[in-house]
């Protein structure tokens, strides 16, 4: 293949990772993982340039050619494991949602790649890797397949922690994005497999590039859809979701909407300040997580100290005592000295019926009036 | 080019563009700008598709009928003009989306005009042979009028980045100026792409340049959304936050800020349901958007019920005078919509230079305070007017009976 087809296939990768790392700066907030992500990604760039160097460099005689290519090649496998290292590390933080791994633990699963590291540093005088032959062409050595599976494995072994955590979480949101996490391996395993059947082509690291565009997406979409201090989806999302479903309002059966909100949260706020107010919204989030969790529901912050539910239930009964729950769970939350306050929440349940409703918006007026029918009952 | 050069160049663009597409279908199609996105994306995919194809039909040359390779060929040349014109539609209706449709369709049946010529022209090259020819031997051959739908696209996509350029002249607010800036640039890319084609005949990476330009868009767009507030459209909480440090950090000249409440917000949503208090919040962002119309301001919702308004103003009395301007868009609203509920607004302002411990926290305290001056006054004169006229609404009168 000619240089013009390999600067043709790498170019448009580049130029996309070079996007999502320039555009990165702002969205993120400047977390560590958000910081390895961004390591990631322009790691991924520079890998394809080496990738593409090794390529035209390959059996050159020009001056130099072979020192080049020697370097060229130990820094292209020294990087690609050190990428898949911090990939792992990624996965991990997310499994255990920690806050950075630097410390000790880190420096054990760092070993594989000290390892190889290592071997590579050392490999033009012991060959075990690889050797460049008089015609400057790259020859494979004995322990060649190293170079190979230290990074596969450490992709593998963060496929296989996402994919445990994936039945461990109870939102769906969570979940998709844990798929999302065990499913990175799939397109470069798919970009080496093409490669391997079309000789000739140079697919692994554009796909291994388009897996890391799936993932960046995912966190920008997070982004833009979930609320930030209590986790649930925001009210943009909430909008997009009701739009959906006034798209196809006949096949809604069962499906209830559910609009609460906190009883007295503005004296709440007003005695105990925002700090405090801001900690009641997010005991009650994780008290609806938990309780709706395991169903089959859209949980929403909707505004202020108001929550939106919309939920697939099979009899208004079941859905009334899901409420229920919800309120009993609510009403024990306590938080430590001081004097306990009575944290209640009222409700309005309206049911999905394609007959009555036009849109949903008559669905969001008729449960806020239920909500304050029954505000001002309990009153 | 082999096939095999064509599937490994364009293998990585198609990828991209799926991704988009679904990432983007989540956001449900009743918007006119998602569909527009979607039908992008689905055009430039096309493209990329007739491209392998022609690949295709040079690895099987023997084995395929010549009005194949016509059919692609001519495809191909509609396509790479249907996309730019396309992108020109939707970097149109992103800009001038909001104002009444007639104008919009105006440009678009100009354009309409425009392609359906090109069709016509490009259709009849079996019998003209003016852009290509296909010989006996089923080789592909350029004639001489070949660079037309090279021509034709990226004067298209010229056209484009213009037209956001333009924009981006008249603009004033730094959010809008943003969003032009980005619409412009995303054309260039698909132009780079067509130049490299025309100088190297052997390159074929117009495509994956367009979707490129796409993905540029998306992600913009996405930033975008992070930043403004899901309702209103203003800048939201996080970056009025940070647009407020980043003031802080560089004062040459004076500004101030401005903390407008909405009287009885929690009684209109009380009353009315909530999507009147939605509508009354909506309304509001679109009294401070008429008011800071030609205006270097950043505008934001503070929480809830409360927007904020920084500019560079050298005296309080520039802020008094946006102040002012505000009250008067709120009044004209009033006048001119007969909504169920009364909207009136309470402003406070605040400059830097008055802040003796120059936090944001004080300037924010002291435009608070000024508001809420103006609120009690508000609610004193019109518990007098009660008193000696005839009795008001009660929206207007109480708030205490909120809690």
């Amino acid at each position: 293949m000619s240089a013009a087809i390999y600067v043709q296939i790498n170019i448009i990768p580049i130029i996309v990772l070079i996007i999502m790392r320039l555009n990165t700066p702002k969205i993120f907030t400047y977390t560590w993982r958000s910081r390895v992500l961004r390591f990631i990604i322009v790691l991924l760039a520079g890998i394809i340039v080496i990738n593409m160097c090794t390529w035209v460099l390959d059996g050159s005689i020009k001056p130099y050619a072979s020192a080049l290519l020697w370097f060229t090649n130990t820094l292209y496998s020294g990087s690609v494991c050190f990428a898949a290292f911090l990939w792992y590390l990624y996965v991990y933080d997310m499994v255990v949602n920690g806050v950075g791994q630097t410390g000790r633990k880190a420096a054990v699963w760092s070993v594989p790649l000290l390892v190889l590291l290592a071997v590579l540093a050392s490999n033009p005088w012991h060959r075990l890797l690889f050797y460049m032959d008089s015609h400057n062409h790259y020859v494979r050595g004995p322990y060649f397949v190293l170079q190979v599976l230290i990074p596969v494995g450490y992709l593998t072994a963060a496929s296989a922690l996402a994919h445990r955590q994936i039945r461990l979480e109870y939102l769906p949101e969570k979940k998709k994005e844990f798929q999302m996490l065990a499913a990175f391996i799939l397109l470069p395993v798919l970009g080496s497999i093409l490669q391997l059947a079309f000789f000739g082509t140079d697919l692994i690291w554009p796909f291994t590039a388009a897996s890391l565009l799936l993932i960046y997406t995912n966190v920008q979409r997070e982004q833009v859809t979930r609320d930030s201090l209590t986790g649930l989806n925001n009210r943009r999302r909430l909008d997009q979701y009701l739009q959906i479903m006034d798209e196809r309002l006949e096949d809604k059966e069962n499906w209830y909407f559910i609009l609460m909100d906190i009883n007295k949260f503005k004296s709440i706020n007003d005695a105990y300040g925002h700090v405090t107010g801001d900690e009641v919204l997010r005991e009650v989030s994780d008290r609806i997580k938990i309780v709706f969790g395991a169903e089959q529901a859209f949980l929403a912050r909707y505004g202020g100290d108001e929550f939106v539910i919309i939920l697939k239930s099979n009899t208004p009964e079941e859905a009334m005592d899901t409420i229920r729950r919800l309120q009993e769970s609510v009403a024990g939350i306590r938080w430590g000295g001081g004097k306990p306050w009575e944290i209640t929440i009222s409700a309005g349940c309206v049911k999905y019926n394609a007959d009555s409703m036009k849109s949903t918006r008559d669905a969001v007026a008729l449960a806020d009036k239920r909500m304050y029918q029954e505000k001002k009952r309990t009153k | 080019m082999d096939i095999v050069t064509h599937l490994s160049v364009n293998l990585f663009p198609v990828c991209m563009l799926a991704i988009l597409y679904l990432n983007n279908q989540k956001k449900g199609t009743r918007k006119t700008e998602t569909r527009l996105f979607q039908q992008l994306i689905l055009m430039t995919g096309g493209l990329i598709a007739l491209d392998v194809a022609a690949g295709f039909l040079d690895e099987w040359q023997d084995r395929t009928p010549v009005f194949l390779f016509w059919l692609v060929h001519i495809l191909n040349a509609v396509f790479s003009a249907m996309v730019p014109c396309h992108w020109f539609l939707y970097l149109r209706y992103r800009i001038y989306g909001k104002e009444p449709p007639d104008r919009i369709n105006k440009a678009r049946r100009i354009l309409q005009y425009v392609f359906a010529g090109y069709v016509a022209f490009t259709a009849l090259t079996p019998w003209t042979h003016l852009i290509f020819s296909i010989t006996d031997d089923r080789i592909y051959r350029r004639e001489c009028l070949f660079f037309i739908p090279e021509l034709f696209s990226g004067i298209v996509f010229l056209a484009s980045s213009f037209l956001a350029y333009a924009a981006l002249k008249r603009a004033s607010r730094s959010a809008l100026r943003q969003e032009y800036r980005f619409l412009m640039q995303s054309a260039l890319f698909p132009l780079a792409g067509i130049l490299a084609d025309t100088i190297r005949a052997d390159w074929c990476i117009t495509a994956p340049c367009m979707s490129v330009g796409i993905l540029f868009l998306y992600i913009k767009t996405q930033n975008q959304q992070i930043t403004t507030d899901g309702l209103t459209g203003l800048n939201n909480r996080r970056e009025f936050d940070r647009y407020l440090r980043k003031k802080t950090e560089q004062d040459r000249t004076d500004w101030g800020i401005l903390m407008i409440d909405v009287d009885d917000f929690k009684l209109i949503n009380d009353r009315h349901g909530h999507s009147v208090g939605d509508e009354a919040l909506w309304a509001t962002a679109g009294i401070l958007r008429r008011a800071a119309s030609g205006e270097p301001v950043f505008l934001a919702r503070y929480g809830g019920d409360e927007f904020s308004v920084i500019g560079e103003w050298e005296t309080p009395e520039d802020a008094r005078h946006m102040m002012q301007r505000i009250h008067s868009e709120a009044e004209l609203f009033r006048q001119r919509t007969g909504k169920p509920y009364s909207l009136s607004l309470s402003i406070g302002y605040a400059m830097w230079s008055e802040i003796a411990d120059q936090t944001t926290a004080g300037l924010i305290a002291k435009a608070d305070e000024r508001m809420y001056r103006q609120k009690t006054d508000k609610k004193e004169s019109t518990r007098a007017a009660r008193l000696h006229r005839q009795p008001e609404p009660a929206i207007c009168a109480k708030k205490e009976d909120s809690v």
